[in-house]
C-alpha cells in the first residue's frame, strides 16, 4: 500500500500534446485526492498555440506554476506526475515564500516530484516577446526589436474567450503590430483564467499563467522578454514582484523583466517619439463592444492624459479625445495614485500640455488626493481629534475640513433635536439675546418711521389735505 | 582613460591584522581606505578582492557620473549583471547615473567547486541580524561585524567599547566565533555615495572579499518580500553582487520586524533580552537601548504586541505609550512600518493598550499629510463622495468633543446657525417656533 495513500493532495498531471489544425494543444490536468484516496478531477489548463510545438517528453515543469497558485490557498502537498527540472524545483522554493509572504493566508506546500534529465542542455536561440499593444508592451518592444525573435499574443487571461469580438479585435490588432515588426507572432489559446477563476483566490497576477506558456515554449524561445508594469521603486505588497515569475524558469528557459527604471509617462514620452506605433495601441482591460478601448476606464483616461501631457493626444486614433469636463470628476484609487503623482510632475515640466488642461488635471489630482487621504483616515476617526496635528493646527484645518458642516443644515437640524435638552439653555439666552436685539432694533426702527412720518407730515401739511 | 580608477591595493601584516590598503584616483586626487582583517579569517585572495572593488566603487561612481575602471578581471557574473544593477540604482537614488565600466572578465568553470561550503552571516545582534544567527546557528561557520560602517564616532574605541562587549558577548552565547574587521571606508565619505544608499554594497564587498573563507554570505534583510522599497540593501539590489565564488543572500525576507520579534519571542525568548536597537549617546556617554528614540519605541511596541514586556535591563526605560503617541514619523518607509505593526496588532491582539498608541500614530500621520494637501490648496474642499463621507464621520467625532467640553468652535457654528435660521432651531429644540 502507499503510505501516502491516506494523505490529501493536488496531483498535477503530465502534460499532453495534440496536433491541433496548424497548431498543437497542450493540456495539463489537475486533480485533487481526498484522505479516502479518491481521485476528482479539478480541471485542465490548455494552451492551444499556432505552431508545430516539439512535445517536451516526461517533463512536467509547465505544470508547476499553476499547480502551486492552486496547491498554496487550499495548503496541500503538490505531487507532480512526470519528473521536474531540479533547477524549477528550487526556484519553485524561493516562489513559495515570495508568494507566501504577499499573501500569508496561504501556505508553503511540500512539492513531491522526481528529478528530471534535462535532454535539451542548451537553451533555444529563439527570444520571445509578449505583445499584449499596451505602453509597456510597446515601450519593451522598440526597446529590445533587434534581439527578439518571436511576439507572443495571449488570449484567455485579460481578453476572455468568450468576448469573441473583441479577443477577434485585439487578434487582428496583435497581427498587424507583429506584421509592421516584421517578426512573427505565437498566439496562445487558453482557459487558464476561467480555471484559475475556481481554484486560485483573486486577484493573483498573471506571472504564474506567463511562466507555463514560457516553459512550453522552451524548444523555440530561450528567454522571453516581459515588461515590468511598474517602476523599480513602486513595487511593494504587489501581485506582481517580477521575483515571482524569475522564480520559475528551468534551465532552457526563462523570463527577463525589462524597463523597470522607466516609469508610466516616460514610456509614453518615448513612444510619442514613436509616433507611427500609437496607431496601435490597446490599454483597455473592460473588452468594450465595438472598439479596441472604451475611453472612459481608469486606463484608458490615464493613459489619455499621459499623451496629452505630451502633446500626442490626437495621434492614437484607438481613444477619443480627452474631454475636460470627464477629467474634471475621474476618480482613481490609492493602488493607482502613483501614475497620477508621476503624470503631475511630467504635466507642470511639459511644454505640450496646454494651461488650461494642467488646470483641471491640478484640481483633479487634489480632490482624488484627499479622496484616497480621506479613505485612509476614517478609520482612524477617534484619534483624529487628539493628533497632535491636529492639535496644534486646529486654526488652519477648521476652516476646509468643516466647510461642509456648516452648509448641512439637516445635519445640524437634527443634532439639535437629539440634544435639546443640553442646548436649551444656550439657544433660550441666544435667542433672549435676538429677541433683545431684535425689539431694540424694532425701537429705532419705530422711532426711524416715526421721524420720517413726522418730516413727511411737515413737508407735506397741504398734500394730503388733512390731518 | 575613466574618471575614476581603483589604483591599487596592497596586503601588510601587523599585530595580528591583515591590513588591506586601497588607492582610488579620483578627478579630485587620491582616496585611500584600509580594511583590517584579523589574521583568523586568513589573507583575501586577490580575486575575490577584485570582486569586491566593484561593489564598493560602483555607487560612488554612479553618483558622480564618472566612468570606471578596475585594473584586475573582475568575475564574470558580477560583471555581467551590473548593468542591471546600474538601472536598478539609478532609478531608484536620486543623482545616480549610468556609467560605463571597463573591466575585464574573469572566467572560471562553473561548476560549483570554486565555492567554498562556509557560511558567514554579519552580525550586529540588532534585531535582524540576531534572528539571522538564530535560525542559522547551526550552519553559520562565524558572524562578522564591521567597525567603521556604522556612526562616524564608532571608530572611537572608547565609544564602541561597550557595544563590541555586549556583540561579543551575545556571539558567545550563540556559540559560535566572532570576528570584527575593521575599515576607515566611511572615514571622509563625502566623495562617496551617501551610506543610506551604499551600505547594502559595501555589506556585500565584505562577503566577497571573504572568499578564501566562506562560499554564502548571509545579509539580514530589514524589511520582507512584501514591504520592500528603494534602499541601498534590498533584494533587488544585494543579490546581484554574488559571484562564482562568493553567494551574497539577504536572509529572512518572509519576516517584517514585528514578525521577526514575534517569531523571537516564540522561539527563542532567552536571547530577546541582547537585542541591540539603539546605541544613543547621553551625557558623554555611551547608552544601549535609549528607550525613548523612535527605532526604540518601535521596537518596544512590537515586542508589546509578541507579549513581551520585560523592559528592565533591556531597555532604559520602560515602553511609554504617551510618547509613542505623541511620535512624529517622517518619510513614507517609516510611516509604512508603523502602520504594518498597528495591521499586526489589530490582527492578532486587537485589545492591547499599544493598539490604541499605535492608532494614534496612524492617525498624526494622516492628519500631517492632510495638512500638507490642505495648505496646498488654499483650504478649499471639492465635493466628493468619499470626502464627504470623511467629513461627516469627523463632524460626529468633533460633536462628541463638543459634548464633552461644552464649548469651542462646533458651539459657535450651532449658534451661528441658530441665529441665522432661528425658527427652525426653536422648533427643534422647544418643539415651538417662538419662545
Amino acid at each position: 500500500m502507499n503510505p501516502e495513500a491516506n494523505q490529501e493532495e493536488i496531483i498535477a498531471g503530465t502534460p499532453t500534446y495534440a496536433r491541433d489544425g496548424e497548431g498543437t494543444l497542450v493540456t495539463l490536468p489537475y486533480r485533487n485526492r481526498s484522505k479516502s484516496g479518491v481521485v476528482t478531477l479539478l480541471g485542465t489548463v490548455n494552451f492551444r498555440f499556432n505552431l508545430d510545438l516539439p512535445p517536451l517528453p516526461f517533463c512536467g515543469d509547465a505544470a508547476v506554476p499553476l499547480g502551486l497558485m492552486t496547491a498554496m490557498p487550499a495548503g496541500l502537498p503538490l505531487r507532480m506526475e512526470a519528473p521536474v527540472s531540479p533547477v524549477l524545483i528550487e526556484g519553485s522554493a524561493r516562489f513559495q515564500e515570495i508568494h507566501q509572504t504577499i499573501f500569508p493566508g496561504e501556505q508553503i506546500v511540500p512539492i513531491i516530484a522526481t528529478a528530471a534529465q534535462m535532454d535539451q542542455k542548451l537553451p533555444a536561440s529563439g527570444v520571445g516577446c509578449f505583445l499584449s499593444n499596451g505602453i509597456d508592451s510597446w515601450h519593451s518592444i522598440l526597446r529590445h526589436r533587434e534581439e527578439v525573435t518571436h511576439y507572443i499574443f495571449i488570449l484567455g487571461f485579460d481578453i476572455w474567450l468568450k468576448h469573441h469580438d473583441y479577443a477577434a479585435r485585439s487578434l487582428a490588432l496583435a497581427r498587424a503590430s507583429a506584421a509592421k515588426l516584421g517578426k512573427p507572432l505565437i498566439v496562445v489559446e487558453t482557459n487558464a483564467f476561467d480555471f484559475a477563476h475556481h481554484f486560485i483566490p483573486w486577484p493573483r497576477g498573471s506571472f504564474p499563467m506567463q511562466s507555463a506558456i514560457v516553459l512550453l515554449l522552451s524548444p523555440v524561445l530561450g528567454r522571453v522578454i516581459q515588461a515590468l508594469d511598474d517602476h523599480f521603486a513602486w513595487f511593494s505588497d504587489e501581485t506582481e514582484i517580477p521575483m515571482l515569475a524569475e522564480a520559475l524558469g528551468n534551465e532552457t528557459s526563462r523570463i527577463q523583466f525589462t524597463c523597470g527604471q522607466f516609469t508610466r509617462q516616460q514610456k509614453m514620452h518615448f513612444l510619442c517619439r514613436n509616433a507611427e506605433w500609437l496607431s496601435l495601441l490597446r490599454v483597455c482591460w473592460d473588452m468594450p463592444a465595438g472598439k479596441i478601448n472604451c475611453g472612459k476606464c481608469e486606463k484608458c483616461l490615464r493613459t489619455m492624459i499621459g499623451l496629452a501631457i505630451e502633446g500626442a493626444g490626437q495621434l492614437c486614433p484607438l481613444l477619443p479625445p480627452l474631454d475636460p469636463a470627464v477629467l474634471a470628476c475621474h476618480i482613481y484609487t490609492a493602488k493607482s495614485a502613483k501614475f497620477y503623482e508621476d503624470m503631475i510632475v511630467a504635466a507642470e515640466n511639459s511644454p505640450h500640455a496646454n494651461p488650461e488642461f494642467l488646470a483641471v488635471f491640478r484640481a483633479m489630482v487634489h480632490r482624488n488626493r484627499l479622496e484616497i487621504l480621506a479613505r485612509e483616515l476614517i478609520p482612524f476617526r477617534e484619534n483624529l481629534l487628539t493628533s497632535a496635528s491636529y492639535l496644534s493646527n486646529q486654526k488652519r484645518l477648521r476652516g476646509p475640513l468643516f466647510s461642509m458642516l456648516r452648509r448641512d443644515d439637516i445635519w445640524l437640524l437634527k443634532k439639535l433635536r437629539r440634544h435639546a435638552a443640553t442646548f436649551r439653555e444656550d439657544i433660550q439666552k441666544l435667542m433672549r439675546k435676538k429677541h433683545k436685539r431684535l425689539l431694540h432694533q424694532a425701537l429705532w426702527r419705530g422711532r426711524f418711521r416715526k421721524f420720517i412720518g413726522l418730516f413727511r407730515h411737515r413737508s407735506e401739511p397741504e398734500a394730503g389735505g388733512k390731518i | 582613460m575613466a574618471d575614476f580608477e581603483i589604483f591599487d591595493w596592497s596586503v601588510r601584516d601587523h599585530a595580528g591584522f591583515r591590513h588591506l590598503q586601497i588607492r582610488w584616483r579620483l578627478p579630485s586626487g587620491w582616496r585611500e581606505f584600509e580594511f583590517s582583517f584579523p589574521d583568523e579569517l586568513g589573507e583575501p585572495t586577490s580575486e575575490d578582492l577584485a570582486d569586491a572593488m566593484l561593489p564598493l566603487s560602483l555607487f560612488t561612481a554612479m553618483k558622480h557620473g564618472w566612468s570606471l575602471s578596475l585594473p584586475q578581471p573582475v568575475s564574470a557574473q558580477l560583471l555581467a549583471r551590473q548593468p542591471g544593477t546600474q538601472e536598478i540604482a539609478a532609478s531608484w537614488f536620486h543623482g545616480f547615473n549610468e556609467i560605463p565600466v571597463s573591466a575585464s572578465p574573469r572566467t572560471l568553470s562553473f561548476s560549483g567547486g570554486e565555492r567554498r561550503p562556509g557560511i558567514a552571516a554579519a552580525f550586529t545582534s540588532g534585531v535582524d541580524s540576531l534572528l539571522t544567527a538564530l535560525d542559522h546557528r547551526e550552519e553559520l561557520d562565524f558572524l562578522v561585524f564591521v567597525q567603521g560602517y556604522g556612526p562616524p564616532d564608532e571608530l572611537n574605541e572608547g565609544s564602541f567599547a561597550q557595544e563590541a562587549a555586549h556583540i561579543r558577548r551575545v556571539a558567545g552565547r550563540l556559540g559560535l566565533p566572532w570576528h570584527l574587521v575593521r575599515t576607515t571606508y566611511r572615514v571622509g565619505e563625502e566623495i562617496c555615495a551617501p551610506w543610506m544608499e551604499n551600505h547594502g554594497a559595501c555589506l556585500a564587498a565584505l562577503g566577497l572579499m571573504l572568499g578564501n573563507r566562506i562560499g554564502t554570505f548571509l545579509l539580514p534583510s530589514s524589511r520582507s518580500w512584501a514591504t520592500q522599497i528603494p534602499w541601498g540593501s534590498s533584494h533587488w539590489l544585494d543579490e546581484r553582487w554574488s559571484t562564482e565564488r562568493v553567494r551574497i543572500r539577504l536572509d529572512a525576507l518572509r519576516y517584517s520586524r514585528v514578525q521577526k520579534l514575534a517569531r523571537m519571542v516564540k522561539l527563542y525568548p532567552e536571547f530577546v533580552p541582547e537585542i541591540l536597537v539603539c546605541v544613543g549617546d547621553a551625557s558623554g556617554s555611551t547608552v544601549l537601548n535609549c528607550g525613548q528614540c523612535e527605532k526604540c519605541l518601535r521596537t518596544m511596541c512590537c515586542l508589546a504586541l509578541s507579549g513581551w514586556e520585560q523592559w528592565e535591563g533591556v531597555f532604559k526605560q520602560p515602553l511609554d505609550l504617551d510618547r509613542v503617541g505623541k511620535l512624529k514619523i517622517i518619510g513614507p518607509p517609516h510611516q509604512d512600518e508603523w502602520r504594518n505593526i498597528l495591521k499586526y496588532g489589530e490582527a492578532h491582539v486587537p485589545n492591547h493598550p499599544v493598539v490604541g498608541a499605535l492608532r494614534q500614530v496612524a492617525a498624526n500621520i494622516g492628519m500631517r499629510k492632510l495638512l500638507k494637501l490642505v495648505g496646498d490648496h488654499d483650504g478649499e474642499l471639492p465635493d466628493g463622495p468619499e470626502l464627504a463621507k470623511f467629513c461627516r464621520v469627523l463632524r460626529d467625532d468633533l460633536w462628541q468633543s463638543w459634548s464633552a467640553h461644552q464649548g469651542g468652535w462646533l458651539r459657535k457654528q450651532m449658534l451661528s446657525f441658530a441665529e441665522s435660521r432661528p425658527a427652525q432651531v426653536l422648533k427643534a429644540v422647544f418643539g415651538k417656533e417662538t419662545l
